[in-house]
């Protein structure tokens, strides 16, 4: 097992980073700021979104650009390398049609060129946490914990949405409005407390939740998360990641018949 | 290797591709959903061996690509399995993965890649494609700039770096400008001669019949027949030829390889007889002449009215006579396949020899009255010259001969001319006026102390077959010796060989034979006849007009 994912990994390892370096620099390719887009993008949502709604709404949140960009930054994350992801089958298929290539390759590839960009929105987030003299302490170590669950939870869905759309391709669409849905149902510029305990209970079930639940808690409260918390992010990651395996494993060979 | 054990690829097609959900559950709850089954292969089974050449061949919708496809692993067949062993390089398409967003640079790491290349080989060959490509100056421009032809170039350039155990071809043998596409199907040849087992679809036959070792028909999803190029090939044609008007037996149309038809010329090479069936545009091959002529194997490649063949032992060259070409082919195995053509050496070669003194090959255009003179360097044959003679005139030159040390040309324009070889300058050392009965001459050869000169026709071109003998070129107005019914002659005599201690001589046209003969102090004796094909029946003339 490990060993053919080292010989899998050292057959296309580079394949990998050769498309993740093309989705990337393609990204931004032709315009003037480049990759500072990837840092001024959430930073801009912020400012707009943290304008609009302490003024507006007047949330009572300490340190609310924190706790915003950070909701901003994990969502913006799920919802760019889904959407990407979701489109990588049918956009590629020329390719599948021509050589033969583990076909995971591309939403995997996509995850993680969309996960670049994460990072360096997570720079963002941090100039922000240091601008706003937050303290930064070891428990941001635990940071990486939630950030790696998230991935995997984030390819779950990638590989299973990529697959469906292949098959229908109203997908994109229904995906789009399920996408708003879940912005809303996801506490990223309101507060949970807000919430009615009959939509606490079904915030349990939302992934993106536990995630940003997870990372605010070490970044506003500079605390370690308790243990349901971890357990919740890995509880989520691997039910995911099954559903999108186990939904394109069975399908695969069937794609470029329907390319 | 390959294996293909009864594969079966079939496509479940809905009526209408359904691609939205809604559509999807309003008909399958209606019932709506009509599948088709379109079967792309029915058990399609066959193995190539390590080293094969092997091209496939049939109509539209034939199969071929599926089978490609199946093959390089890009689609899962339905029934069947097929294994490979080794690794593929597809080139189906040239430039998969391009993004034309990056710079050349760029695209050849991406490209190489997809293709399967590891980094550290890409960086130790990144200059040699961009030599080949000949792009240098291009590599930090995004290709979405570049021309379709220097794209083209770039994507050749890396898709053909490989050297893979298996390559697959799908229509893809030259790119770019003239330049660039003779560079390009040089490479090609290289790589397909490389030692790799190949698979070729193509639908120019041409290429079909040069490269491949072994053709695979495929038609309608079923494998109608495999086996030998020519074999295949030619029934193929025929088949696509005759199948509008009338359905076709393959073994019947194959009927003509059982006889020859105008065969130009025999020659022995390495324990090895050739003969070349002229108006059958072929070159076929045996250890012994005692075996008949269905049992002798074909060299891979089509002749289009060859006239002889000529070796140094290493390389074997033949006229392509009404393409005005030669074709040099090497044994490789037990086959002889076509490593080269030649070119730009006048209209219509009609004859080669080897001069194994020099060690180089001698040719004549017949319509254009040029001679030429190639030399095996090694690795290629290259030209030496080619040099229009003047003092030819206008006449249909159908030979020439090594006699003693120079170089005699018939027909002359109703003389037999002799020019100086050995320093390759051609000049014309002596002429002899020709009767007007004896003016179309095929060849001539000297044996013992006579000239012996084969005629075809008279001066004014009417068909007058005779073989006449002479001691002194100079005698020939005043008189000759006609040995034509000693020789119990039926057809045109054409050219002489020399085998062992025997003289060989082709008979064609009206009647097609082989003969032999010795020649002992002056006397011919002990006739022979090896090959007596008559004249010809309703399959060779089909195939002769078979393009």
């Amino acid at each position: 097992m490990i060993k053919k994912a080292i010989a899998v990994q050292s057959k296309y390892g580079f394949l990998l980073s050769q498309l993740v370096k093309r989705d990337f620099k393609t990204k931004y390719r032709r315009s003037v700021l480049g990759i500072l887009w990837s840092l001024l993008n959430p930073l801009l949502i912020m400012v707009v979104q943290y304008l609009v709604f302490s003024t507006l709404f007047r949330f009572d949140i300490p340190n609310y650009a924190v706790y915003l960009l950070s909701g901003i930054v994990m969502f913006n994350y799920m919802s760019e390398a889904t959407t990407q992801s979701m489109t990588c089958i049918i956009q590629n298929a020329s390719l599948i049609n021509k050589v033969y290539i583990p076909k995971y390759i591309y939403p995997f590839s996509r995850v993680l060129s969309t996960g670049v960009n994460f990072l360096l929105s997570l720079v963002a987030l941090y100039v922000v946490i240091i601008a706003t003299g937050m303290d930064i302490t070891f428990s941001h170590l635990a940071i990486l914990y939630g950030v790696a669950c998230m991935f995997v939870f984030i390819l779950g869905v990638s590989l299973f949405l990529s697959s469906l759309m292949v098959f229908f391709r109203d997908t994109q669409f229904l995906y789009s409005i399920v996408l708003t849905i879940w912005t809303y149902l996801t506490p990223i510029f309101y507060p949970e407390s807000i919430l009615p305990a009959y939509m606490m209970t079904i915030m349990k079930f939302n992934p993106m939740y536990h995630f940003i639940r997870f990372i605010r808690f070490i970044v506003l409260h500079q605390g370690i998360p308790d243990p349901k918390a971890w357990l919740f992010c890995a509880l989520f990651a691997i039910i995911s990641l099954s559903i999108g395996v186990v939904v394109f494993k069975r399908n695969q060979s069937k794609f470029i018949l329907n390319l | 290797m390959i294996e293909l054990n009864n594969v079966s690829m079939k496509f479940r097609m809905a009526n209408d591709r359904i691609m939205s959900l809604k559509e999807f559950v309003v008909k399958k709850i209606t019932g709506q959903i009509v599948y088709k089954e379109f079967v792309a292969l029915n058990e399609v089974s066959f193995t190539i061996q390590k080293g094969e050449v092997v091209g496939i061949i049939g109509g539209n919708g034939a199969g071929k690509s599926t089978l490609l496809k199946i093959i390089s692993g890009i689609l899962t067949p339905t029934e069947g399995n097929a294994k490979v062993s080794g690794n593929i390089a597809p080139l189906l398409e040239l430039g998969a993965g391009f993004d034309i967003d990056l710079t050349a640079r760029e695209n050849i790491f991406l490209n190489g890649a997809v293709l399967g290349y590891s980094k550290k080989y890409l960086t130790e060959k990144y200059d040699e494609i961009v030599d080949f490509s000949e792009l240098h100056e291009f590599m930090d421009v995004p290709i979405r700039n570049f021309s379709s032809g220097m794209t083209a170039r770039l994507a050749f350039s890396i898709a053909t770096l490989v050297k893979p155990d298996v390559l697959i071809v799908d229509e893809i043998l030259s790119v770019g400008d003239a330049k660039f596409q003779h560079k390009s199907s040089k490479r090609m040849r290289e790589l397909i001669n490389g030692g790799a087992t190949v698979i070729l679809v193509s639908h120019t036959i041409e290429q079909i019949r040069e490269i491949c070792t072994r053709v695979v028909w495929l038609e309608r999803g079923k494998v109608r027949m495999i086996g030998n190029t020519e074999e295949v090939i030619n029934s193929y044609m025929s088949y696509v030829n005759v199948s509008s008007q009338e359905e076709s037996n393959p073994t019947d149309l194959l009927k003509y390889t059982e006889k020859l038809y105008t065969p130009t010329y025999i020659n022995k090479i390495d324990n090895q007889y050739f003969i070349v069936d002229c108006w059958h545009h072929r070159v076929i091959y045996n250890d012994n002449l005692l075996d008949p002529i269905k049992d002798w194997k074909t060299m891979n490649g089509y002749f289009s009215i060859p006239h002889s063949i000529a070796s140094d032992g290493q390389v074997y060259l033949v006229e392509d006579t009404k393409n005005d070409r030669i074709k040099v082919l090497r044994k490789m195995g037990n086959a002889f396949n076509e490593t080269q053509q030649i070119g730009d050496i006048g209209g219509q070669p009609n004859k080669v020899i080897y001069d194994s003194v020099h060690k180089r090959f001698y040719g004549i255009s017949a319509s254009t009255q040029e001679a030429f003179v190639l030399k095996n360097d090694g690795k290629d044959i290259i030209v030496e010259k080619v040099v229009r003679l003047d003092y030819l005139g206008t006449a249909y030159v159908r030979a020439l001969s090594l006699i003693d040390g120079n170089i005699y040309f018939v027909s002359g324009p109703g003389k037999i001319t002799v020019a100086k070889s050995s320093d390759l300058s051609f000049d014309l050392i002596g002429e002899y006026i020709v009767p007007f009965e004896l003016q179309g001459m095929n060849d001539i050869a000297k044996i013992g102390s006579y000239f012996y000169l084969s005629v075809y026709q008279n001066g004014n071109g009417d068909i007058k077959p005779r073989l006449v003998r002479v001691k002194d070129l100079n005698q020939l107005l005043n008189s000759y010796e006609d040995v034509y019914s000693l020789l119990e002659l039926k057809g045109v005599p054409y050219y002489f060989s020399f085998i062992d201690d025997r003289v060989f001589l082709t008979e064609i046209d009206t009647y097609s034979a082989i003969r032999s003969f010795k020649v002992v102090d002056d006397q011919i004796v002990d006739l022979k006849v090896h090959y007596d094909c008559g004249s010809s029946d309703e399959f060779s003339r089909k195939r002769r007009k078979m393009k």
